[in-house]
């Protein structure tokens, strides 16, 4: 049962994931998403995360235009953390060893993309595979580096708050 | 302080292996000289441009129709060459490479020698391969 702080702080941070994303879209494939999913996950647990990654990508598709069919690609790319933090990787708690991890996430996010691209637009898997694999390591690298030098910081910025 | 230190460290070799594979990654083969066909479809299937026009190193497809052309891309995408025009509301320029959907817009697309361009009038959501 969710307390009506609880059902304010998943707004507000949801909010905060949302808008990051959309300030940071002129940008290509850089962003602070993989990192606050991260941070959301060992703060908030396994079921908070779910339902802010779930609302942020359901926004997210409404405003690309919703396609029905990338919604849950998109869907399990994202829970793939929260999910993973929360079961194998739960003792995972080293800034540098989840810097890593982050890149993990960013290439099975965006490979997840390749098989929707591949079904959708009918284009070779491998073609499709090395065109997109700038923006991946774009992708894994701005998680990386996010990851390492902000999620200690943000870690004890939303403890400081109870969270 | 140390953690500090081997962050300091991992994110300076971090970026120089980032830097080394952007760096090859602009190195492709795509970046050579050649002869590229274009290849443009009005809004009731006519070829009308089917030619062969020679590129330098490092042009781009923005590059090519511009030295060739008359082209208008606006924010990014093209939108008029010739007498085919699509505003991006319902309709728009379609690139295809070597009958592949382009991944990359006019001004990010590199060739190489003897690549095949399609520039289709498409409606929104239509996938037909124009080959």
């Amino acid at each position: 049962m969710l307390r009506v702080k609880d059902i304010t702080l998943i707004a507000i941070l949801t909010a905060i994931l949302f808008a990051q994303e959309q300030i940071l879209s002129f940008l290509p494939n850089i962003q602070l998403t993989v990192l606050l999913i991260v941070l959301y996950s060992k703060v908030l647990g396994l079921k908070k995360t779910i339902i802010i990654v779930t609302i942020h990508t359901f926004l997210d598709n409404l405003l690309m235009g919703f396609n029905i069919f990338y919604f849950p690609f998109m869907l399990i790319g994202w829970l793939i953390i929260p999910i993973s933090l929360n079961t194998i990787f739960k003792r995972v708690n080293n800034t540098i060893l989840l810097a890593f991890l982050g890149i993990l996430f960013s290439f099975l996010y965006s490979w997840l993309f390749v098989f929707a691209n591949v079904i959708l637009l009918q284009v070779g898997f491998w073609q499709y595979l090395i065109a997109d694999l700038y923006f991946e390591i774009l992708l894994a690298a701005s998680s990386f580096f996010t990851i390492l030098w902000l999620y200690d910081p943000l870690y004890k910025l939303m403890i400081e708050f109870q969270y | 302080m140390k953690q500090n230190l081997n962050k300091l460290i991992i994110t300076i070799i971090g970026l120089l292996l980032l830097i080394v594979i952007l760096y090859f990654f602009n190195q492709g083969s795509l970046n050579k000289a050649g002869t590229v066909e274009i290849n443009v479809i009005d809004a009731a299937g006519n070829v009308v441009i089917d030619e062969e026009v020679k590129f330098i190193e490092k042009q781009s497809l923005k590059d090519i129709l511009e030295e060739n052309y008359d082209v208008e891309i606006r924010n990014g995408f093209l939108v008029q060459i010739e007498d085919v025009y699509a505003d991006g509301e319902g309709y728009f320029i379609k690139i295809w490479v070597n009958c592949q959907m382009a991944s990359y817009g006019v001004e990010n697309l590199y060739f190489a020698d003897g690549d095949i361009v399609h520039l289709v009038h498409t409606k929104v959501d239509d996938f037909n391969a124009p080959c």
